[in-house]
């Protein structure tokens, strides 16, 4: 069982905090790509770099729900926006790196599906097994610490990750704004920024280190 | 891996499948919905694995499967649930698959599923699925859904009692989906030296890029009064992460 304290608390791992925003929530769809993805490397508190990237994708079309919630903007990501295989030319340095733990809200949910689409997209195999092996979502850890379910010592951590986020109950809420205040993190307003999101899962992340050590 | 067993299930598994049981001599138009025996005959396979999510096919298949040659398997899917009354509330079931082995084991079926249609909840318990066991039904765990696949991805804690059925088999698919794998090495830790594990493939569109039609077929049959319109962009199916239950990634998968 991995022992959450040996990230943060004695600092023996480094881990990215990683967010994406896509087109819409249709998860089976190829065409439902990431046009941010935003990603910090840690270790313990300290962040060692910030990563913020726009792919490109000339037929790019954000539906209209997707776009009121992320406040997106074409021209102003048309400015900002780079080859995609820039970015996961970057990205796969942290994520495919073994010594890096990922840390995401709702990852295991949204955003591996959004990551996959994206390396199919740009002709690579993702490699799915490994990024699980080493994933911490915070959604999960979220749902575990309202219903005060303890981390067991002998399951294996991503089964148990599977159990939370698959654990559907009416008024059971874990999205970013409602751990920001469940845990008195000052909420930004700025939230569906991947970049701004990403700031408040690793304070998510850090207090449920506490709360569920 | 090799010999993997396309399993069809039609539009008779209303909400399931998209392929229909239509005579391909029949078809007029290459537009519509695809057959399962256009299907058949396109890949030159001679034997046709029908599970369904009711009995309204057999007649149809059967008919067909007889005047062509083709080898017919049938089954259908039910649920049981043996937990107590309390924790029955949340209508929390498992799925089995039960296959007719022969002729006799079709009626024995239609037995079988008449009394689990007339049940309220929709689910047996143990003890009213073996009143109703003969030897010409075989029992078969599928990977979805299954108690296997509720004890490892959810909090539920199910007990299913094997031993009282003979050559018990598991099925074990490989779709992408994320969790595949954690349920694979789980069957196949359930399973070790005691039961019997099959590659198959569920298959309930022809190709990949039918996704959105079966995507937009699904959405129809899960619509309801109350609640957000479900819409493509914002489907709300759980774990609907997937475009390979077709006989494209069957194809695929078996070249390998």
């Amino acid at each position: 069982m991995l022992d959450l304290r040996e990230i943060f608390l004695f600092k023996k791992h480094k881990y990215i905090v990683i967010d994406t925003e896509a087109c819409n929530l249709n998860l089976v769809s190829r065409d439902n790509l990431p046009w941010q993805i935003s990603w910090i490397e840690c270790k313990g508190e300290e962040i060692l770099s910030e990563h913020d990237y726009f792919p490109f994708w000339k037929n790019l079309k954000v539906s209209k729900g997707a776009a009121i919630v992320t406040h997106f903007d074409y021209y102003d990501y048309k400015k900002k926006a780079i080859d995609p295989s820039i970015v996961l030319d970057d990205l796969i340095k942290y994520i495919e790196n073994p010594e890096y733990f990922i840390v995401w809200h709702r990852g295991i949910g949204y955003d591996m599906q959004i990551l996959r689409n994206f390396y199919e997209m740009c002709g690579r195999e993702f490699p799915s097994e490994s990024i699980l092996s080493r994933n911490i979502d915070t959604n999960c850890l979220s749902k575990a610490y309202i219903e005060e379910i303890a981390i067991p010592q002998n399951e294996d951590f991503l089964t148990w990750q599977y159990k939370l986020d698959n654990l559907i109950k009416k008024g059971l809420k874990t999205n970013i704004k409602r751990m920001c205040e469940l845990l008195g993190i000052p909420y930004n307003e700025n939230a569906h920024n991947a970049f701004h999101d990403i700031d408040m899962c690793k304070e998510i992340f850090i207090k449920l280190i506490y709360k569920l050590s | 891996m090799n010999n993997i067993l396309p399993i069809f299930s039609s539009h008779y598994s209303v909400g399931r499948s998209i392929l229909t049981l239509e005579d391909p001599s029949k078809i007029k138009t290459d537009e519509g919905p695809d057959s399962i025996f256009s299907i058949l005959k396109e890949e030159n396979v001679n034997q046709l694995i029908l599970l369904e999510d009711n009995m309204r096919s057999d007649i149809e298949s059967f008919r067909y499967c007889e005047k062509n040659n083709i080898q017919l398997i049938y089954g259908v899917r039910v649920y049981v649930n043996d937990l107590s009354f309390e924790a029955k509330k949340d209508l929390r079931k498992h799925r089995l698959c039960i296959f007719a082995r022969n002729s006799q084991g079709i009626f024995d079926l239609r037995k079988l599923f008449n009394a689990f249609s007339l049940k309220e909840d929709l689910f047996f318990t143990s003890d009213e699925l073996k009143k109703y066991w003969t030897d010409n039904l075989k029992l078969v765990i599928p990977f979805y859904d299954s108690f296997l696949f509720y004890n490892t991805l959810t909090f539920t804690n199910m007990i299913f009692e094997l031993d009282f059925y003979k050559d018990v088999e598991f099925f074990v698919e490989n779709n992408h989906l994320e969790f595949d794998f954690i349920l694979k090495n789980m069957v196949e830790k359930f399973c070790k030296n005691k039961y019997l594990i099959s590659n198959i493939k569920s298959i309930y569109y022809k190709n990949k890029e039918d996704i959105d039609a079966y995507l937009t077929y699904k959405i129809a049959c899960s619509r309801s009064l109350y609640g957000k319109p479900k819409t493509l962009e914002e489907p709300g199916i759980d774990n609907f992460t997937s475009n390979e239950f077709c006989i494209e990634s069957w194809k695929e998968q078996n070249k390998c």
